[in-house]
């Protein structure tokens, strides 16, 4: 992909190496450069710093990660332009209008434009928007959960996978209290008293290995409610799902990871 | 793979507490189309409890006769049918004694109107409602 580096794992070693190493030679030419105060704050922010950003929105970097990637630019072209470079980190990255000196918070803008990317695109539903609402149910259905997935406490994080964007952008949104109303196919019961297996099973079980456990044998079962695992008389469970093979029935129409 | 067969066993005696059944029994079905009753489940018994029907593919059905000396038995021979012209209830079966053993069955649910909400006809083009 253009500009970005990505790997179906989410091993993101690559995407680092090459956005930190874009950073250490700007840095470099800016060291070595004769650049004015003006020309060093205008060259981090138009230039530096919109090659960073680009790629941003589609990353699923950690908060050190990005410090990591934006502090060779950082540090090089601060002292340029006039500024500690050892100053606090939450005055430089406030904004103007808040007396801070607006340095780009790279990992606070790709959470944001993440969000913001997300919620444009599944809107306008364009293409993207229909791989991202995929992306979402994906991860709804890897929750076992009922509802909406932003209406979810972020728990699921113990039994899911994680290196989804969704699961990055709903991991950011739950640390910041932001909302968002994206709508998706949700599990709802399919019995009066029904319930989620994973849901009931997490009440039980706080080891993460555990759920984690649990819910690929949910999957690998492709089940979701407890009623898919009852009996037909939804009093017990039907021993068939103790039994070491996989359950060859059908119970729902989802795409399963080890669908048949 | 064996650990988690471990777990999952260990978690099927939280969920199903009294020795793998329910406190509280997950009660009737909620309501839905016909053609999802039979889609999402595989063994079927009618209602007359004569014969206990098998999902294959949606036309493709193994129908199996009641052992009539055996409470709750069926037979292992089978006729290949089309779907059930009559109401069928879903059912939980085990094999064993040579036969197919009942073990219980559902009750139906109220069975919904399948026209598709979200779709329309107009003349003899079938298009999605428009979006407000």
């Amino acid at each position: 992909m253009i500009g970005i580096w990505m790997a179906p794992n989410g091993d993101t070693t690559v995407l680092i190496e090459k956005l930190r190493e874009a950073a250490t030679s700007w840095g470099v030419k800016m060291r070595m450069g004769r650049s004015s105060k003006l020309e060093a704050w205008t060259g981090l922010q138009t230039n530096i710093f919109a090659t960073l950003k680009y790629p941003l929105a589609a990353c699923t970097l950690t908060e050190s990660e990005c410090k990591s990637i934006m502090a060779p630019a950082v540090r090089a072209a601060l002292p340029k332009a006039g500024i500690s470079s050892t100053m606090s980190t939450t005055v430089r990255n406030a904004p103007i209008e808040s007396l801070g000196m607006g340095v780009l918070d790279s990992y606070l803008f790709m959470g944001t434009a993440r969000t913001s990317m997300m919620t444009h695109h599944c809107w306008s539903n364009t293409p993207t928007g229909v791989l991202l609402q995929m992306c979402i149910e994906d991860l709804a259905l890897d929750s076992g959960l009922y509802g909406l997935l932003w209406n979810q406490e972020f728990k699921f994080s113990e039994w899911t996978v994680k290196h989804s964007i969704i699961f990055h952008a709903c991991k950011f949104n739950h640390k910041h209290e932001i909302v968002i109303g994206i709508k998706h196919h949700s599990i709802t019961k399919r019995r009066n008293n029904d319930r989620s297996i994973i849901a009931v099973a997490s009440k039980h079980i706080s080891k993460t290995s555990s759920l984690r456990a649990i819910n690929r044998l949910r999957q690998f079962h492709n089940v979701v409610h407890l009623s898919d695992i009852a009996a037909a008389d939804g009093r017990g469970l039907n021993h068939r799902f103790l039994a070491e093979t996989q359950f060859t029935g059908k119970r729902n129409d989802y795409k399963w990871p080890h669908g048949k | 793979m064996e650990s988690d067969y471990t777990q999952w066993r260990i978690a099927m005696e939280y969920v199903f507490p009294l020795n793998f059944t329910l406190e509280t029994p997950l009660g009737p079905w909620e309501p839905c189309i016909a053609e999802e009753w039979t889609k999402n489940w595989d063994w079927f018994v009618t209602e007359d409890k004569i014969f206990l029907c098998y999902r294959e593919t949606a036309t493709v059905w193994h129908r199996f006769l009641k052992n009539e000396r055996l409470h709750r038995e069926y037979k292992t021979t089978h006729l290949v049918v089309d779907q059930p012209a009559e109401s069928v209830l879903r059912a939980t079966v085990e094999s064993g004694h040579g036969g197919l053993l009942l073990l219980s069955t559902s009750t139906k649910p109220t069975i919904e109107d399948s026209t598709d909400s979200t779709r329309m006809i107009v003349g003899s083009l079938e298009t999605p409602l428009p979006e407000l």
